[in-house]
């Protein structure tokens, strides 16, 4: 049976066509495209269904498939029919390719042509705003969660500010965009929060493309350390290593995992390598860090295509995954801003995926040749928009609040 | 162009000489007497103190070599972004203000 033949005809027997048009597949549609158009067209023009001869009249070589199921089953048939001879020919194809190009470049192009398959095996998700039941059970959902995470349905960020005016915490499918200028402070701020996620009892994952994993693990420990040793100490492994040895056995016992992934500067990381990991290590936070270094799944070209089609991607892990997702990213340079302030949303190239995709995004600012850095909101979908500071000690890692303009 | 005009731009690009030099060093290759024509044009549009500002912002900037030409053409994008960046300076001051009292009404 053709699966084509069968969900068009079940179309015109169960008179459902928007479960079809709900999945916006048109690309699914082979060697029956002609039918499904011409069942389209006559759709939108009269509103209606049209009997399964109608279209048998128009399409002589169109021959319907007795059915006896819901329009679903025969979308979901076509769905995996579709999708099953994809991955063959891009085997056959990625096998192929292999004989003359390069291992990694096949890998990309088979990335690539997953993340498009990707599409039909995600669903889009309705909600009725009359079913008040379904709402009551998902706000009851959302308070037992809250309930379990000591008030809030998201991770908290240990910081007042924060906490209060972004009151879900990083919940799950929140993209939280961190900005900031090269070295002012964007990656500190953001392991801090992997920082406090780890003490809630959640198993934060900092995918890092700039600093090596040990370079990356000698600031964590700073920071959970707070005070009792210095990030000079372990770059220069200085540290006692008793005094460590025993803080740590204290500190890692009976805990969850802490997760940093490097790609050690080379080889190309895409959301899909992304999404890889999280299936490997199962985390409750990710942190990406930096946008910039990062490739898409189609390997844009244009920067711009690029970093906004990155932002949509980061969008998707922590929607599809359900789990909050921070992307560091770094302000982009013009010939007409001085660097001397936190930037605007506006002074990154992507701004308007940014404004579409993130749920928080915030900037951050360390005044040179001090400890103070500043915490703006650039925009803030859950709640009211904030602004403070922060004395970092960075070389012991301690953080302290402050609510007053220190210059 | 006036006495008094020509004397204003003449500072200006007086200026940008002692802002080149403090920030390169050396002293830039330039017609004085050509570029004072432009500068009162800058002038003419932002004032002379406006234009002032610009100049010294003009330098805090990453542009290489802060050539006059430069500035000449972009003054306004100038303008137009410390305005910008003025606004945000306010926005910031406020939004720490009510920072403050969330904080302070939550604790």
């Amino acid at each position: 049976m053709n699966s084509e033949a069968a969900l068009i005809s079940s179309v015109c027997n169960n008179k459902d066509i928007s479960t079809v048009l709900a999945e916006n597949i048109d690309d699914v549609f082979v060697s029956h495209k002609d039918v499904w158009d011409g069942l389209k067209s006559y759709y939108n023009k009269f509103r209606a269904v049209p009997d399964v001869s109608v279209l048998q009249e128009k399409f002589k070589d169109f021959e319907p498939v007795s059915v006896k199921g819901e329009t679903a089953y025969y979308l979901d048939q076509l769905k995996n029919d579709y999708l099953t001879s994809r991955i063959r020919n891009m085997l056959l194809n990625s096998g192929n390719s292999l004989k003359t190009n390069a291992a990694s470049r096949v890998i990309s192009d088979m990335s690539s042509e997953l993340m498009k398959l990707t599409r039909l095996t995600n669903s889009v998700r309705d909600v009725d705003v009359t079913d008040y039941e379904l709402a009551e059970k998902h706000f009851d959902a959302v308070r037992t969660r809250s309930a379990e995470m000591g008030g809030s349905p998201g991770i908290m960020t240990g910081f007042k500010a924060i906490d209060l005016a972004y009151p879900t915490g990083m919940a799950p499918g929140h993209l939280i965009v961190m900005i900031g200028w090269a070295g002012r402070g964007k990656t500190w701020m953001s392991s801090y929060l992997a920082c406090k996620a780890w003490e809630q009892g959640f198993k934060p994952m900092i995918v890092s493309l700039e600093m090596t994993p040990e370079n990356m693990r000698d600031r964590i420990y700073t920071m959970l350390g707070s005070g009792l040793f210095k990030a000079s100490d372990f770059a220069k492994a200085t540290v006692n290593p008793d005094d460590f040895g025993s803080w740590a056995k204290k500190k890692f016992l009976d805990t969850n995992g802490f997760i940093l992934v490097s790609n050690e500067g080379s080889g190309q990381v895409t959301p899909t390598t992304v999404q890889a990991k999280i299936d490997q290590h199962k985390p409750d936070i990710v942190i990406l860090d930096y946008h910039q270094l990062f490739t898409d799944s189609n390997n844009s070209k244009a920067p711009t295509e690029r970093n906004m089609n990155i932002s949509r991607e980061f969008k998707n892990l922590a929607v599809r995954n359900n789990i909050p997702v921070i992307d560091i990213t770094a302000a982009t340079m013009d010939d007409v801003s001085d660097q001397d302030a936190p930037p605007l949303l506006s002074q990154v190239a992507w701004s308007k995926a940014i404004e579409y995709d993130a749920d928080m995004a915030m900037a951050v600012h360390r005044t040179p040749d001090t400890n103070i850095i500043e915490v703006v909101s650039r925009k803030n979908r859950h709640g009211t928009d904030f602004n403070f500071f922060l004395d970092w000690d960075i070389n012991r890692g301690i953080v302290k609040e402050i609510y007053e303009q220190p210059f | 162009m006036t006495k008094e005009d020509a004397k204003l731009a003449h500072a200006l690009v007086s200026k940008y000489v002692a802002l080149y030099q403090d920030k390169y060093s050396k002293a830039p290759h330039i017609n004085r007497h050509r570029e004072k024509w432009a500068m009162q044009d800058v002038i003419d549009s932002v004032g002379y103190d406006r234009s002032k500002e610009l100049l010294e912002y003009y330098f805090k900037i990453t542009k290489p070599g802060h050539p006059l030409t430069w500035f000449f053409y972009n003054f306004d994008k100038i303008d137009e972004n410390m305005v910008k960046l003025q606004q945000d300076k306010e926005r910031r001051k406020f939004l720490l203000e009510q920072t403050k009292k969330m904080v302070e009404e939550n604790e």
